[in-house]
């Protein structure tokens, strides 16, 4: 059995979010704040023996901010199991509780705590007219936190994280139409009494520990400590009486130590002359208080380690950081080993940020070691390294929303072949693709080389700051990878930028024609014929998908980075390319060409001869903020950066005024400035203000991204 | 392991106990059976091994499963792992609880009826019918495996009761309320169409006992038969009664044959029989011997079994005279036999022969003490949770009650739980700390408990009104010993109102018990004074069973007696058509040697 599905809803930073898993090895992958540790101590308010309590004791904070006022909502964990044998009597007390009757078989479970207002206040909720919007708010506005009650059903047949089940299930606050009482049959039925789940499954958490040396010294904590307790209950009584025996010895031989009688002889001295006989103490000793009880004594122990490579042994606190958090790992490790062996048909495994316990190297080795057969193993993360060895799969992966968090499967709905293909795209690209907030695709070296330094240059801004990445897919098949951004998969932006290859000359065949000049008209033809058709099938694969869109360079990149009034730049690598100086001179003169005939025949030759990635290389360093960003490729950016704040606009524009101002003073941005400020304010929206910037300066090479908008 | 000595227990009924089979144990009147009973749950919840297992008995009464797992736990035996109850209370928790979201009448929630308001409601029903002279007493009815089965078979009425029913019912379910017969229709109804659940049951239960099987009806043999089915032997079966005591036939109850239980269960039984009773004198044995309808062997092994027993019956007694009557048997037995009045009962066939009786030898023996109906002030059912609570309300804490007022606590917490009150931060012991805090000075019992009731909801921060469950039994709970009281007080027992006379019914019983037949159920007493026994009453003129039946209610009640018995078949009571009634024919045919005592 494995934890199939765990929906959120109104938890924390978790308005609506569900999140699958797999047997075996799972990811949580999300950057800081988007809410890993919150997940984890959700998944623990049901499963964890020692969290329990707390599930009793949510409050207000514990709703997720975007729902405003909480009052009358509820909070709704729900765990699904799946791969259930309702046959094993082991796990017939389980079933019983929580299994869901499908068809006569049961093989998915449901576990779900709900916070929810108490049930006079569902009543009084349900008794109101529909539209009462009044007595509606009558009600919630006195709804203290105390009105709420914790509710743990089994076998809930709904799908929470459906917007219209939630609001059959507690109500439609708009139209006012609440529900009481609960429709079993969706919500579920109260666990019974015989059946406690934390006891019915072993289950450890072990926390992203930055200070594991304090956690060694805390006896709650301390996992060695929690070992040996473990183990004290099964000690042989017989073999243990040898050693309670020498304590008691070495108890009575530490009382009779000269030293020790002298010190009690002095005391009992000292009150007899101080306060005289009749009030001393009848007697008074000094007791030597080793404990010879086991469990006390096992306490006692401590761990000494050599690190490797080294001869001393030394306590917890004497070893490097790294060496620390691999004992404690290991000894966590160990603890849910010696769990497991109890009687228990599910083990969970969750772990937070190994990467915070040990070093990157060490983890990939763990992870691939860590195989506990019918354990599954959860663990969340932030480095895209524990990613790579991570099957897509058993990915999900959280992003940050404003004042909530979602999760994506990025492999939900795919066949496996398809997956199997992404794997290794995405292992290949090494790419942190799978944090990017928005994604470019590329088909080859100079894109990859170039976008990124025309945005930087002319925006101001880097594309990682953008939260952008771009991946080179070195093809034209961007189906394969694009096809993780989905609805049901990723959602996050990817523009696909490609070359639609439509001939840069007329290649009707004219009388005439040399051999070479046939073989090329023959050459530009096929390539346009081949880009049309690349189009019509990418533009179909983009089409119903929100989070895709295409974008095309009508010749290919070089020709359109050219032609969109960049000869300026492309002239300056020509003593790079050339040494001949009249070729030098010929070459310049073409690039100036405004037949792209011409122009774009010899950008095309300069290119093929260097080799396309040396040549943008040799490009790159020509780049300037005056280059102007071709089209398509600033229609891509726009397209692919999630929403672009204000604040970054207004950089991005201050930018452009400081460098034109720089190359020429005369300018003036003072109506642009003014209306920035209006920006700011939300009294003029983006249309004024680049409107406005246009008019200061009508020929900026930001304006096409702006305008893009 | 849980081990006992020869002494506790005979060698046959070790054997049972040890015995891993299916088991289907007569045992005759005396024969130990609920100590047998005891010690296999004891025996087997010993054996477990696994913490999820669990250990099912299934009793005809409450007080019965309360009172056998007091015992177990007096084994010393942890009784954690053991369910034990009634067959309703057993449907509700393991199968309505757990799996009513799967029926659509249910799946809102339900509560259950108790039998008050259920007959409450049936009159309502009945009204229009009155010119038919249709009482709720009519409408009783059952539920076999394909469908409701009324205690009237056919005639004119039959055609009005089917439809007074079919309202009663739609009525219920709008209502989301369920009677005890449909506790037990819904669970079969589970169970046929989603046989996953008894596989699911019989994984957990290692053992379900059942305790009378004689009155066990046909769709419960078949809820439990199919829970045995399902384990294929995982859930063994232990099943103990005694046919010849089989007195609930009007209501479906029925001794099943070892053939038909194997059919059911899809296991094989053994049948085995305890002999020996340790119970009656020889006499009194050879005496109810005559009333078998089962074939059995029973051997008198009484200690006592030589003692020269004084059986009688009159049939010459007027009913004028049958108190005085009766007042002489008690002193004959009690003056010259030496018979402890504890130890005395007094038994008719209908609790509406008893009351007036009771009050009659209350004035007429002022020195003795009386246990009888219509002495208690407000109903016992046991199912109601005030009912509940008043038990903890009106006993004393104090250290030997403290076990059983924990276990009440216990019942309260559980139910208060499972109306959906949020009880959290509550246990069983904060509830009874919570009872014996609350201090009133009132001495109206009514008066006192619905005061006390109060100041327990707030003190757990209930409003009664927003629990439908807990709200319709506070307001039955009332409304029945209200009439009740007026009842007794209209008959003369003007301090019945009191508190004390309300705290009385929980305590130990002193003095000579006044019962019904089907009442004595599983007792014992030195002398057993019987009346009524007249044919119309025993069988009862409904009673298709006829001479069976007769017999039956004889057997018992001869058979709860150790040595003395004494039967009176009264004259002078008449029919309403004016005719008198006479002595059963049963009676009259088993040709006894009676004893004369004067």
């Amino acid at each position: 059995m494995y934890i199939s599905k765990i929906s959120l809803i109104n938890y924390r930073n978790f308005k609506n979010t569900l999140f699958e898993f797999k047997k075996g090895i799972n990811t949580i992958i999300g950057e800081n704040g988007s809410g890993k540790t919150n997940l984890f101590r959700a998944i623990r308010l049901l499963l964890d023996d020692n969290m329990l309590r707390m599930s009793y004791k949510l409050n207000e904070g514990d709703f997720n901010r975007n729902l405003g006022d909480w009052r009358g909502h509820w909070i709704i964990i729900s765990i699904e199991f799946a791969d259930l044998s309702p046959d094993e009597a082991i796990q017939a007390l389980f079933v019983h509780g929580t299994g869901n009757i499908e068809d006569n078989t049961v093989d998915r479970a449901t576990y779900n705590l709900f916070f929810r207002p108490k049930a006079d206040i569902r009543l009084r909720l349900a008794q109101l007219q529909n539209g009462d919007t009044e007595g509606r708010d009558a009600i919630l506005n006195e709804i203290s936190i105390d009105d709420y009650e914790t509710y743990f059903t089994g076998k809930s047949s709904v799908n929470f994280n459906d917007e219209n089940i939630y609001k059959e299930v507690v109500g439609d606050f708009e139209a006012v139409d609440f529900t009481f009482p609960d429709d079993a049959s969706k919500v579920g039925v109260k666990i019974p009494h015989q059946l406690s789940i934390s006891k019915e499954v072993s289950f450890t958490f072990i926390q992203a520990l930055r200070d594991v040396v304090s956690d060694f010294h805390n006896t709650r904590t301390n996992p060695l400590l929690s070992l040996l307790r473990m183990k004290s209950e099964d000690i042989d009584e017989e073999d243990y009486a040898a050693i309670s025996n020498t304590v008691k010895e070495l108890n009575e031989s530490i009382e009779q130590l000269p030293d020790v009688l002298d010190v009690s002889k002095n005391i009992k001295d000292t009150i007899k002359s101080t306060v005289g006989e009749t009030y001393s103490p009848s007697s008074l000793t000094i007791k030597s208080n080793l404990s010879d009880e086991a469990n006390k004594l096992l306490q006692s122990l401590k761990l000494f380690i050599g690190e490797p490579d080294e001869d001393y042994e030394g306590a917890v606190h004497e070893l490097s950081l790294g060496g620390a958090n691999l004992i404690y790992l290991t000894l966590k490790l160990l603890e849910f080993n010696y769990q497991k062996a109890r009687e228990t048909f599910a083990n969970f495994l969750l772990i937070e940020e190994p990467e915070a316990h040990i070093h990157t190297h060490i983890q990939k080795t763990l992870f691939d070691k860590l195989d506990y057969g019918d354990t599954q193993i959860i663990y969340s993360t932030h480095s895209n390294q524990i990613s790579e060895v991570s099957n897509l799969s058993n990915i999900n992966v959280l992003s940050k929303r404003r004042n909530h968090a979602v999760s994506f499967q990025p492999a939900r709905g795919l066949s496996e072949d398809k997956i199997e293909k992404l794997e290794r795209y995405l292992d290949a690209i090494r790419t942190n693709l799978l944090f990017a907030k928005g994604v470019m695709l590329v088909e080859g070296d100079a894109e990859e080389l170039l976008v990124p330094l025309l945005i930087k240059n002319v925006l101001g801004v880097s594309l990682d700051e953008l939260g952008v990445s771009i991946i080179n897919v070195r093809s034209t098949g961007f189906e394969n990878i694009a096809e993780i951004f989905h609805n049901d998969r990723i959602q996050r932006k990817c523009a696909i930028i490609t070359d639609l290859d439509a001939s840069i000359v007329d290649y009707t065949p004219e009388a005439g024609d040399s051999e070479a000049q046939k073989k090329f008209k023959s050459k530009c033809k096929n390539s346009e014929i081949k880009g049309a058709e690349r189009k019509t099938k990418l533009d179909e694969f983009v089409r119903d998908n929100d989070w895709l869109d295409a974008f095309y360079a009508d010749h290919t990149f070089e020709v359109d980075f050219l032609i969109e009034g960049n000869s300026h730049e492309v002239a300056k690598t020509l003593r790079d390319v050339y040494v001949d100086k009249p070729t030098i001179q010929l070459a310049k003169e073409e690039l100036e060409s405004d037949d792209v005939g011409v122009a774009g025949k010899r950008i095309l030759t300069m290119a093929n001869n260097l080799g396309k990635g040396w040549f943008a290389i040799l490009l790159g360093k020509y780049i300037t903020h005056n280059t102007y960003i071709p089209d398509y490729i600033a229609d891509a950016l726009n397209f692919a950066i999630p929403k672009v704040g204000k604040a970054v606009i207004s950089d991005m524009v201050n930018y452009r005024i400081h460098k034109n101002i720089e190359d020429d003073e005369s300018l003036s941005f003072d109506r642009t400035k003014a209306t920035l400020e209006s920006f700011l304010n939300d009294d003029l929206n983006i249309t004024d203000l680049i409107d406005t910037f246009e008019g200061d300066y009508g020929d900026d090479a930001a304006l096409n991204f702006f305008k893009a908008i | 392991m849980f081990v006992w000595t020869n002494d506790e227990l005979n060698e046959k009924q070790t054997s049972v106990i040890r015995n891993e089979a299916n088991i289907l144990l007569v045992a005759c009147p005396g024969s130990g059976k609920t100590r047998t009973l005891t010690y296999k749950i004891a025996y087997e919840l010993s054996m477990l091994n696994d913490t999820r297992k669990y250990v099912i008995a299934i009793t005809y009464t409450n007080v019965a499963a309360e009172e056998i797992k007091e015992r177990v736990e007096l084994l010393g035996v942890d009784t954690s792992q053991l369910w034990i109850g009634t067959i309703h209370a057993f449907c509700n928790e393991w199968i309505l609880k757990p799996y009513f979201s799967l029926l659509e009448d249910l799946r809102f929630g339900f509560r259950i009826l108790s039998a008050h308001e259920s007959e409450e409601l049936l009159t309502t029903f009945c009204e229009p019918y009155k010119k038919q002279g249709i009482t709720s007493w009519d409408c009783e009815h059952y539920t076999a495996i394909d469908g409701i089965q009324t205690k009237i078979k056919g005639g004119n009425k039959k055609v009005h009761i089917d439809n007074i029913l079919i309202s009663y019912f739609d009525y219920l379910r709008e209502d989301h309320a369920i009677n005890y017969e449909q506790i037990l229709s819904y669970s079969y109804e589970l169970l046929s169409r989603h046989p996953i659940i008894s596989e699911t049951l019989s994984n957990i239960f290692t053992h379900i006992l059942v305790d009378e099987y004689q009155d066990t009806k046909d769709i419960q043999y078949h809820i439990i038969g199919k829970i045995y089915k399902a384990g294929k032997g995982k859930t063994i079966g232990f099943i103990v009664g005694d046919p010849n005591q089989c007195i609930y036939s009007n209501l479906g109850g029925y001794p099943i044959s070892i053939e038909n239980l194997s059919n059911i269960s899809g296991l094989k039984f053994e049948l085995h029989h305890l002999e020996n009773n340790y119970r009656s004198s020889r006499d009194i044995v050879g005496y109810f011997d005559v009333f078998k309808t089962y074939a059995n062997t029973i051997i008198p092994s009484s200690t006592d079994v030589d003692y020269d027993s004084v059986i009688t019956h009159d049939e010459t007694t007027n009913v004028a005279d049958l108190v005085i009557e009766i007042v002489r048997l008690l002193k004959y037995n009690i003056e010259e036999r030496n018979i402890h009045p504890n130890e005395i009962c007094i038994v008719a066939p209908q609790w509406v022969h008893l009351a007036p009786i009771t009050r009659s030898l209350i004035i007429a023996m002022p020195d003795f003490s009386f246990n009888g109906p219509g002495m208690a002030p407000f109903s016992r059912d046991l199912d109601n949770f005030w009912y509940k609570l008043s038990r903890i309300v009106l006993t004393e804490p104090s250290p030997d009650m403290f076990v059983r007022r924990l276990r009440w606590a216990k019942e309260v917490m559980d139910d208060l739980e499972s109306s959906g009150a949020n009880i959290s931060g509550f246990n069983s012991k904060r509830i009874l700390k919570t009872c014996n805090s609350i201090q009133l000075n009132d001495t109206d019992g009514l008066t006192y408990l619905e005061q006390f009731f109060n100041e327990f909801l707030k003190a757990v921060g209930i409003e009664l009104d927003l629990y439908q469950t807990l709200k319709s039994s506070f307001d039955s709970f009332f409304e029945s010993s209200k009439k009740r009281i007026d009842r007794i007080k209209s008959e003369g027992n003007d301090s019945i109102e009191n508190i004390e006379s309300f705290k009385k019914v929980f305590k130990q019983r002193e003095g000579v018990t006044i019962s019904s037949i089907h009442g004595v159920k599983g007792a014992e007493y030195d002398t057993v004074i019987a009346f009524g026994i007249l044919h119309g009453y025993v069988p009862h003129w409904f009673d298709d069973g006829g001479s069976t039946s007769a017999k039956r209610l004889l057997y018992v009640l001869s058979s709860r007696a150790r040595k003395n018995l004494h039967i009176i078949s009264e004259r002078g009571r008449m029919t309403r058509g004016g005719n008198e009634y006479n002595t059963t024919q049963a009676l009259i045919e088993s040709h006894f040697k009676y004893t004369k005592i004067w």
